[in-house]
């Protein structure tokens, strides 16, 4: 009996030490349903001389676009309303003379707001827009705001035969500064792109 | 006893099953959708191109010789005097009103026609300055940004009777 004990922790020992694991990752799978990307307010983007029209080198004071204002980009995000979406914004600090690297750049400071509340009129939209803080790249947030104060959600409803899922639609405001102008710099059109990337957010870590 | 012994193979045999059952680690990262798109942040800037007027053109002053009073701009000391201002070395162009004919603001019917000239340099040196084409000229700005104008003009006052005679020299200035 002695003998029968010995073995069966000896076996024990031995499969503890080779026990291995199994690690899966979930991650959000989102069959046949994408994220549409529209720029439904100002698609030529964000022009500071449709805030102020004459931009003058060496001006010391800056060009201010504010959410309210109409040269803000509005972009409309079209997605399955169960789902969180990550927006990343990436952008320059400053605009270039024709886009190009030119080495002398004007300072510009990106500003962006999210709303997610789905009012009927852009103003609405607007006024209960979420303020990105600035310096802010990547920002999660469902794609209809939820109820506080309750209980999480169920998770999204899996696809299956003659299921519709439900779309929603969330917005983001671009906006900013520009400025001050340096001074001696070449006259011309300044540029700089904005990259706007939107995906199912991702909540492993 | 022997029965034992076999419990303690089978529990072996287990842990060399379970040694060959590796566990994967499933990164099951399956396609996630996602959307981007490129926006643009543009500004058009200026140049910040001013006219300073220093000094007024004196016509009174100068007495009328045969009907004329003429104020040269390149040595007569009743000349206006304006400043262009922008940034060093930049083009400028200039397009100025060249004559004109002033009537007497009475009512008298008397007659004064003006020929304007101007004449230019980069520096405040009037006796050197150039002068410049008629109604419009292109000058270039001085490594300190600046551009001097002498206004001259001759002046008919053969027809001219005693009154008022008022009139604003116009000159545009253009960057490119």
């Amino acid at each position: 009996m002695n003998k029968l004990f010995t073995y069966l922790v000896l076996g024990a020992f031995t499969s503890t030490a080779t026990v291995q694991a199994q690690r899966i990752n979930f991650s959000t799978f989102v069959q046949g349903e994408n994220i549409v990307l529209t720029v439904v307010s100002n698609p030529g983007g964000v022009n500071f001389n449709g805030k102020q029209p004459l931009i003058v080198v060496g001006d010391p004071s800056l060009v201010q676009i504010d959410l309210m204002d109409n040269a803000v980009v509005v972009v409309e995000l079209d997605a399955p309303i169960e789902y969180d979406l990550t927006a990343e914004l990436s952008w320059e600090t400053g605009l270039s003379r024709g886009g190009a690297d030119t080495g002398t750049t004007v300072p510009f400071q990106l500003r962006w707001a999210y709303n997610n509340t789905g009012e009927i009129s852009d103003i609405e939209r607007r006024g209960n827009a979420v303020q990105v803080p600035p310096f802010f790249h990547t920002v999660t947030f469902p794609v209809y705001r939820r109820q506080a104060g309750g209980p999480p959600p169920p998770p999204p409803t899996p696809d299956h035969a003659g299921f519709v899922r439900q779309r929603g639609k969330a917005y983001l405001f671009i906006y900013g500064s520009l400025g001050p102008i340096p001074a001696g710099i070449p006259a011309g059109n300044y540029s700089a792109d904005i990259q706007l990337n939107v995906t199912y957010a991702d909540n492993t870590f | 006893m022997r029965g034992l012994r076999y419990i303690a193979l089978v529990s072996m045999l287990i842990t060399v099953f379970e040694t060959s059952a590796q566990g994967s680690t499933n990164n099951n990262n399956p396609q996630v959708y996602s959307n981007r798109i490129a926006i643009q942040a543009s500004a058009s800037v200026v140049d910040n191109l001013s006219l300073l007027t220093l000094r007024d053109v004196n016509l009174n002053s100068p007495t009328a010789v045969d009907g004329f009073i003429t104020v040269n701009p390149v040595n007569s000391p009743y000349c206006g005097l304006m400043r262009i201002n922008g940034r060093p070395g930049r083009q400028v162009r200039i397009t100025y009103l060249a004559a004109e004919t002033l009537i007497e603001e009475g009512g008298s019917g008397g007659i004064v026609k003006a020929n304007y000239r101007i004449s230019g340099l980069e520096t405040d040196n009037q006796n050197a300055s150039v002068l410049l084409d008629i109604g419009e000229a292109s000058v270039r700005l001085s490594s300190e940004g600046t551009y001097y104008i002498w206004l001259g003009a001759l002046i008919d006052v053969s027809k001219a009777k005693p009154g008022a005679y008022v009139s604003e020299f116009i000159m545009e200035i253009e960057g490119n």
